[in-house]
């Protein structure tokens, strides 16, 4: 390889790479939202009395852990639509951004179902019946006294878990969403890959700092929530 | 006068453990009473099964003429006959997430549907009563044992209920905040209000019951009043518990 490095010009590619952010950031949201619905309704599922329903949220959970996102996204982008034309649906109008963000929630909902089923356990059992003893009911109980509970001991797991699901949006550019990393890899090929170094430190920075204040937000969100709450050592 | 709280027949097991064996009580309103047993005894069960946290297997429980059958029940009903009584509990569990005012203002609010700021004016003065006027805003992680029972106290007196039902309120504290609790608990007594009080504290039971309740082996072994049952037992069993719990030092060995 005959070409010199150039160091210098790394941080000038941050804001061309930065011109992707809108778009992995909507990737982040809206899987963050639905892998959150999805696993609520996992978690419910878990939880709850019902055994068939225990044992589908168990396999799914199971499932969508044991298998890797990539995977998930070419069972999804590539083979789904090869079935469902055979039956005769023609999924060609759906965008890519949208089944990466499909993927992403799929995956990340077994993550977050996790989390919630392990922060729900982990609330004390005598403050639902200190609420029974009240005379609340059941729903009151889990709104007003067992779920901010229960949220408070999942901060730094749900922090965890979407700076994962945001290094994860990374994986778009394998179906050709221009996210950050798709972004960065074209203006990788426009060069003819002479700058290919440069830019990927350049992402590596992007991805690496937003992380870090993610973390910083979960540590200071979590620090203002349980305010003067945490059970003291005595 | 009517009885306020009655029990027929109260059978309860977990697994193959039949921890209460066909339990009958009636009190009457403004009684207090303790019930006194070894561990085990299912003296806690029974406290328990009164506001159905745990459901027990057979029998009845009535509370101010409304009847719950333990083997067939709605939820409605449960929850219609724990609003008619309230519980004081050994770990304290007030809620983790609100301060203490917010504690004893949460039943009044959710359940007694009274508008905010009511329920917080009755809230202070019923705080100020148990000694905690200076420690609304605190929450309970922030407190000592001792002040966290009072405010459960609180919380369950707010409620007007039927019934108190306390749950070995002091066996979770340091011993030198078991007078305070205790001093709480008998002011409570003085109201009229009826209890049904769990607890290992003899001296307690002595100056505060109306009646004492003896219970060993999931059965009520002996009752009367606290002179009878304490001082000139009759029961070998009550005896033998008495001489444990105020001579825990005496051999059980005839010598």
């Amino acid at each position: 390889m005959g070409h010199t490095y150039d160091f210098a010009s790394i941080p000038g590619y941050i804001p061309k790479i930065m011109q992707a952010f809108p778009l992995t950031i909507e990737i982040l949201l809206l899987s963050l939202l639905f892998g959150l619905a999805l696993a609520a309704l996992v978690t419910i599922g878990s939880l709850g009395r019902n055994k068939v329903l225990n044992a589908v949220s168990k396999g799914y959970i199971s499932f969508m852990r044991g298998i890797p996102t990539l995977v998930l996204i070419f069972l999804l982008y590539l083979g789904l639509p090869q079935i469902m034309q055979g039956i005769g649906v023609d999924m060609s109008g759906i965008s890519k951004t949208a089944y990466i963000i499909a993927c992403l929630s799929l995956s990340s909902s077994a993550n977050f179902a996790e989390m919630m089923r392990a922060s729900y356990l982990a609330v004390d059992k005598g403050q639902r019946e200190a609420a029974y003893s009240v005379g609340m009911k059941g729903f009151t109980a889990f709104r007003r006294i067992i779920f901010p509970q229960a949220f408070g001991i999942a901060i730094p797991a749900l922090g965890n878990n979407i700076i994962m699901l945001f290094k994860e949006t990374s994986l778009a550019f394998t179906v050709g969403v221009i996210d950050i990393l798709g972004k960065a890899r074209a203006m990788s090929a426009a060069s003819y890959g002479t700058n290919r170094l440069e830019v990927y430190i350049a992402t590596g920075l992007i991805f690496w700092a937003i992380c870090f204040i993610l973390e910083k937000l979960s540590k200071s969100f979590e620090k203002a929530y349980t305010k003067g709450r945490k059970k003291a050592t005595s | 006068m009517a009885n306020i709280v009655e029990l027929k027949n109260i059978h309860k097991s977990f697994g193959e453990n039949h921890i209460l064996k066909g339990v009958d009580m009636n009190i009457k309103k403004g009684e207090v009473v303790v019930i006194l047993g070894p561990s085990g005894s299912g003296k806690t069960t029974l406290l328990r099964t009164i506001n159905f946290l745990d459901s027990a297997d057979e029998g009845s429980v009535t509370i101010h003429d409304f009847t719950v059958d333990c083997k067939k029940h709605t939820k409605s009903q449960v929850i219609e006959l724990r609003r008619k009584t309230a519980m004081v509990f050994q770990n304290y569990n007030l809620f983790q997430n609100k301060t203490i005012l917010e504690n004893v203002m949460e039943g009044l609010v959710t359940v007694k549907k009274y508008k905010k700021s009511d329920a917080e004016k009755v809230s202070r003065e019923i705080l100020g009563k148990v000694g905690l006027a200076e420690r609304c805003d605190f929450y309970p992680s922030q407190l000592s044992g001792g002040q966290q029972q009072r405010a459960g106290i609180a919380r369950a007196l707010i409620l007007d209920p039927d019934v108190i039902l306390f749950d070995e309120p002091t066996s979770a504290l340091d011993p030198e905040l078991v007078g305070e609790v205790l001093n709480t608990i008998k002011a409570v007594a003085q109201t009229g209000i009826t209890m049904i009080v769990v607890t290992h504290e003899i001296a307690f039971a002595r100056e505060v019951a109306s009646r004492v309740v003896f219970m060993e082996g999931g059965v009520v072994v002996e009752e009367g009043i606290p002179e009878e049952i304490l001082v000139n037992p009759k029961e070998p069993r009550t005896q033998q518990f008495l001489k444990r719990i105020t001579n825990p030092n005496a051999s059980d060995e005839p010598g």
